[in-house]
C-alpha cells in the first residue's frame, strides 16, 4: 500500500516537472514568434537605464582628446593619419586613425553640445549588443540566451566607464567594428558560393582593420571567431562550416589586423605608442615587467568579480607590482590557470561547448590588455569593455539553465527567468548608479581621490580641479582660503605618493602660480617637463607664462626663456588650442600685437568654442588702438562671449566705450559696421 | 505573452531605477565641497 503511494506520488512529481518544462517551452516558442519585438524591447531597456548620461559634461581625457584637440577642426588635415606627421605633431590619438576620423566627424556634426556625443556613445552602445546578439545567431544561439546576453552584456555595471566618457568612443567603436566583422565573416563562411564568399570575407577584413585602428583590443577578435565557428556550442558537428573555409576565411580576417599592425609599425616604429624604458607612466619601466604581470593576475581575477557581482569599481586604481609568491598572486594564477585548463579540455573533449568557448573567449580577448604590453593604467574597468561578451554569454546560459531547474524544483514556470532577471536588475541599477561618477570632472575626480587615495594622479588632478573651481569674486575669503590648503594638501600627498610623476610636479606648479610663487612655480614646471614623455603642452605653456614673471631675472632673459618654450610648445604641439592662447597672452605682455593677435586668430581656430582667445585679441585690438577690430569682435562673437568671464568682458566693454567717446570713428564706418542688425542694449 | 515579457521589461526598469537611487554614491563632489575643505 506504502510503495503505491510512493510510486504514485513519484509520478506526480514526474508529471509536474514534464508540465513544468512544457509551460516553459510554450512561453518560449510564443516569444520566439515575436523575436523582433523582445529583443527591441530589451534594446529599449538598455537605453532607459542609460538615459541620465544625456545630462553628463566632458570628463576624463576629454580635454586632451577632444574639447581641446584642434586637429578636430582641421578636417583638411586628416591625411597628416596616414604619414608619422600626425604623431610628429601630437595629435591626440594619432595612433587610432579610425578613432580620429570618428570624433572629427562627430565633432563637424555635433560640435561641443556634450548630450548629443553621450548619445552617440549609447547608441554605439546598442549597436554593439545588437551586432553581438546577430552574430550569436549566426553561431545559431537559441532565442532565449541571445536575448538573455543582450540584456545582461547591454546592463553591465563594469560598462560604465566606457559608456559615460566621451573620450572612450574607442572601446565601443573598436568593439561595433570589430564584432560587424565577425558577423560578415560568418556570412562570407556560410555564403554557397565564391563570389558570395570573398567580397564579405573582404569586407569583414577591411571592417577588423578599421576596429583596429581605433583600438588595438580588438587585434584578437579573429581568435574568438575561430573559437566561435570550430567550437560551434549550438550547431551539431555535422552544421559546422568546413574546416578549409574556416582557415580561409580566419587568415583573411588575421590580414585585417595585420594592415593596422603595419601601419602602426610604419607611423609610429612600434607597435605599442607607449614604448620605451623612459616612459615613467609606464609601471612596468619603473619595477621590471615581471612584477606588474604578477599583479596582473589578480587584477583579471578582479576582473571577473566585478563583471559577476560588480562590486569595487572604480575610475581609478592604484598601479602596483606584486610578488610571485605573495599569496594573493599564488591565488589568482592558479584560479585563473585552472578555467585556462577547464576550457581547453572542454574544447579538446568537445564537452560543454559553450564553457569552453566561454572561458578561452575571454582569455583571448583579455590579451591586448593584460599588460602584457606595457599600458599607462594597469587596470580600468573599461579595458573589459569586448572581453566581457563571451563571460555574459556564459553567465546568461549558467542563470537560464539555474532558472529552468529552479522552476522545475518550484513547480513554478515563472521561477525561469527568475535568475537572469534578478542578475540583469542588479547590473543595471549599479551601471546607473556606477556613471554616475563620471558626470563632471568634480565628481570624478573628488571619487577618484577617496576609491584610490594611494593614486598620485588622482590626488594631483583633484587637486588641480579644486584650484580652478576657485571662485574670483570670492578671493581671500575664509571658504576660498580653505580651498586653498584643500588644494596644497592634495598636492603635497601627491609628490609624497610619486615625486617621478609629472602631474604631481604640475599640481604644486599650478598651486604656485595661484599664490604667485613663480619661482617655486618654474622649479615644478621644470620638474614635470624633465619627467613627461608626451602631453607637454599644458606644461610648456605655463612655463613660458611663468619665465616671464620669475623675480631676480634680466627682463631680455626673461623674454628669451618665455619665447624658447613658446617656439617649442607651437612646433610641437601646433594643434593645442591652450598653446596658441598662451602664445597671444605673451606676445601681448611683450608689446608685439600683430602677433599676438595672430596666435589668437590661430586659437580661435582650433578652438571656437572658447572665449578666451577672443577676450585676447579684442585687448589687442584696443592695445593697438584699432576699436574698430575690437567692436567687430565684440558684436561677431556676441554669443561666444556669453560665456566668458563676466568682469572680464565688462571691463573689456568699457574700455572699448572709452575709447569710441573720446577718439570716435568716421560716422561712414559706424553706420557701415552696425549695418547687419540692430544694437542691443547690452552692445558696447 | 508578449505583453507579460513587457510588463516584466517595465516592472524591470522600475526596480533598477530605484535600486540605483538606493546605491548612487553619497561621496561629495564639488558642488557641496565645504566638508571636504576642512576635513582636509
Amino acid at each position: 500500500m506504502t510503495e503505491g503511494r510512493v510510486r504514485s506520488d513519484e509520478g506526480s512529481e514526474g508529471a509536474d516537472a514534464s508540465a513544468v518544462e512544457a509551460s516553459v517551452s510554450r512561453a518560449v516558442a510564443e516569444l520566439e514568434r515575436h523575436e523582433g519585438a523582445v529583443l527591441a524591447g530589451i534594446v529599449a531597456l538598455v537605453v532607459v537605464v542609460l538615459l541620465p548620461v544625456l545630462g553628463f559634461g566632458f570628463v576624463y581625457d576629454d580635454g586632451w582628446t577632444f574639447t581641446a584637440n584642434g586637429f578636430l577642426r582641421q578636417p583638411g588635415d586628416l591625411p597628416l593619419l596616414l604619414s608619422d606627421e600626425a604623431a610628429r605633431r601630437h595629435v591626440p590619438d594619432a595612433f587610432r586613425p579610425t578613432l580620429v576620423l570618428f570624433d572629427v566627424l562627430s565633432y563637424q556634426l555635433f560640435g561641443l553640445f556634450a548630450p548629443a556625443h553621450h548619445a552617440l556613445s549609447i547608441a554605439l552602445h546598442v549597436l554593439v549588443c545588437a551586432l553581438a546578439q546577430r552574430w550569436l545567431r549566426l553561431l545559431g544561439a537559441p532565442l532565449t540566451l541571445r536575448a538573455a546576453t543582450l540584456a545582461l552584456f547591454g546592463l553591465l555595471a563594469i560598462h560604465a566607464e566606457a559608456i559615460a566618457v566621451v573620450s572612450f568612443h574607442e572601446d565601443l567603436v573598436a568593439a561595433a567594428l570589430g564584432l560587424g566583422a565577425l558577423v560578415v565573416a560568418s556570412a562570407a563562411a556560410r555564403a554557397r558560393t565564391r563570389r558570395g564568399r570573398w567580397p564579405r570575407a573582404a569586407a569583414a577584413a577591411l571592417l577588423l582593420t578599421l576596429a583596429c585602428g581605433a583600438k588595438m583590443s580588438a587585434a584578437t577578435l579573429p581568435l574568438l571567431w575561430w573559437l566561435g565557428e570550430s567550437l560551434s556550442p549550438w550547431r551539431p558537428p555535422a552544421a559546422r562550416v568546413a574546416g578549409r573555409v574556416r582557415i580561409a576565411v580566419a587568415v583573411t580576417l588575421a590580414l585585417g589586423v595585420g594592415l593596422t599592425v603595419v601601419h602602426t609599425l610604419a607611423t609610429h616604429g612600434a607597435l605599442s605608442p607607449y614604448a620605451g624604458a623612459s616612459n615613467l607612466r609606464l609601471f612596468a619601466s619603473r619595477v621590471g615587467l615581471s612584477p606588474v604581470l604578477a599583479m596582473s593576475t589578480q587584477i583579471h581575477l578582479g576582473y571577473l568579480q566585478q563583471i559577476a557581482l560588480p562590486f569595487g569599481l572604480s575610475p581609478e586604481y592604484v598601479d602596483a607590482g606584486a610578488s610571485w609568491t605573495a599569496p594573493a598572486t599564488i591565488l589568482a594564477s592558479a584560479a585563473l590557470l585552472g578555467l585556462l585548463l577547464y576550457g581547453l579540455w572542454a574544447a579538446t573533449r568537445r564537452r560543454r561547448a559553450l564553457a569552453a568557448w566561454a572561458i578561452l573567449g575571454a582569455f583571448v580577448l583579455a590579451l591586448p590588455t593584460a599588460n602584457l604590453a606595457a599600458m599607462p593604467n594597469m587596470r580600468a574597468d573599461r579595458l573589459m569593455y569586448l572581453p566581457s561578451l563571451p563571460i555574459c554569454v556564459g553567465l546568461a546560459a549558467l542563470a537560464l539553465a539555474i532558472g529552468r531547474r529552479l522552476a522545475a524544483a518550484a513547480r513554478a514556470p515563472a521561477l525561469a527567468a527568475a535568475p537572469i532577471v534578478a542578475l540583469a536588475i542588479l547590473q543595471g541599477a549599479l551601471l546607473q548608479a556606477t556613471t554616475r561618477v563620471y558626470r563632471s570632472p568634480g565628481a570624478l575626480w573628488t571619487i577618484a581621490s577617496q576609491r584610490a587615495p594611494g593614486s598620485a594622479r588622482a590626488q594631483a588632478i583633484y587637486g588641480e580641479v579644486l584650484l580652478a573651481s576657485r571662485d574670483p569674486a570670492a578671493r581671500d575669503t575664509a571658504a576660498d582660503r580653505g580651498r586653498v590648503a584643500s588644494v596644497r594638501a592634495h598636492c603635497r600627498r601627491a609628490l609624497e605618493i610619486d615625486p617621478r610623476d609629472e602631474l604631481s610636479h604640475l599640481c604644486a606648479a599650478r598651486l604656485a602660480i595661484a599664490e604667485e610663487r613663480w619661482a617655486a612655480a618654474q622649479a615644478h614646471l621644470r620638474r614635470a617637463l624633465g619627467l613627461s614623455v608626451d602631453r607637454n603642452h599644458r606644461i610648456l605653456a605655463a612655463l613660458a607664462e611663468v619665465s616671464l614673471d620669475v623675480p631676480g631675472v634680466a627682463e631680455d632673459r626673461r623674454r628669451d626663456a618665455a619665447l624658447q618654450h613658446l617656439e617649442r610648445a607651437t612646433r610641437e604641439y601646433p594643434y593645442a588650442v591652450e598653446v596658441w592662447t598662451t602664445a597671444g597672452r605673451i606676445y601681448h605682455r611683450l608689446g608685439d600685437p600683430a602677433a599676438a593677435e595672430a596666435a589668437f586668430a590661430r586659437a580661435f581656430e582650433l578652438g571656437p568654442e572658447r572665449p578666451e582667445s577672443t577676450l585676447g585679441a579684442i585687448e589687442a585690438a584696443l592695445d593697438r588702438g584699432d576699436p574698430t577690430q575690437a567692436r567687430r569682435l565684440l558684436v561677431e562673437r556676441a554669443a561666444l562671449l556669453e560665456r566668458a568671464d563676466p568682469t572680464t568682458r565688462a571691463a573689456l566693454e568699457q574700455r572699448l566705450w572709452d575709447h569710441l567717446r573720446l577718439f570716435p570713428p568716421p560716422p561712414s564706418l559706424v553706420e557701415s559696421e552696425a549695418r547687419p542688425r540692430e544694437l542691443r542694449l547690452d552692445d558696447p | 505573452m508578449i505583453r507579460k515579457f513587457y510588463s516584466l521589461l517595465l516592472i524591470a526598469a522600475l526596480t533598477i531605477a530605484a535600486a540605483s537611487m538606493a546605491c548612487v554614491d553619497t561621496l561629495k563632489d564639488l558642488d557641496n565641497a565645504d566638508e571636504t575643505d576642512s576635513g582636509t
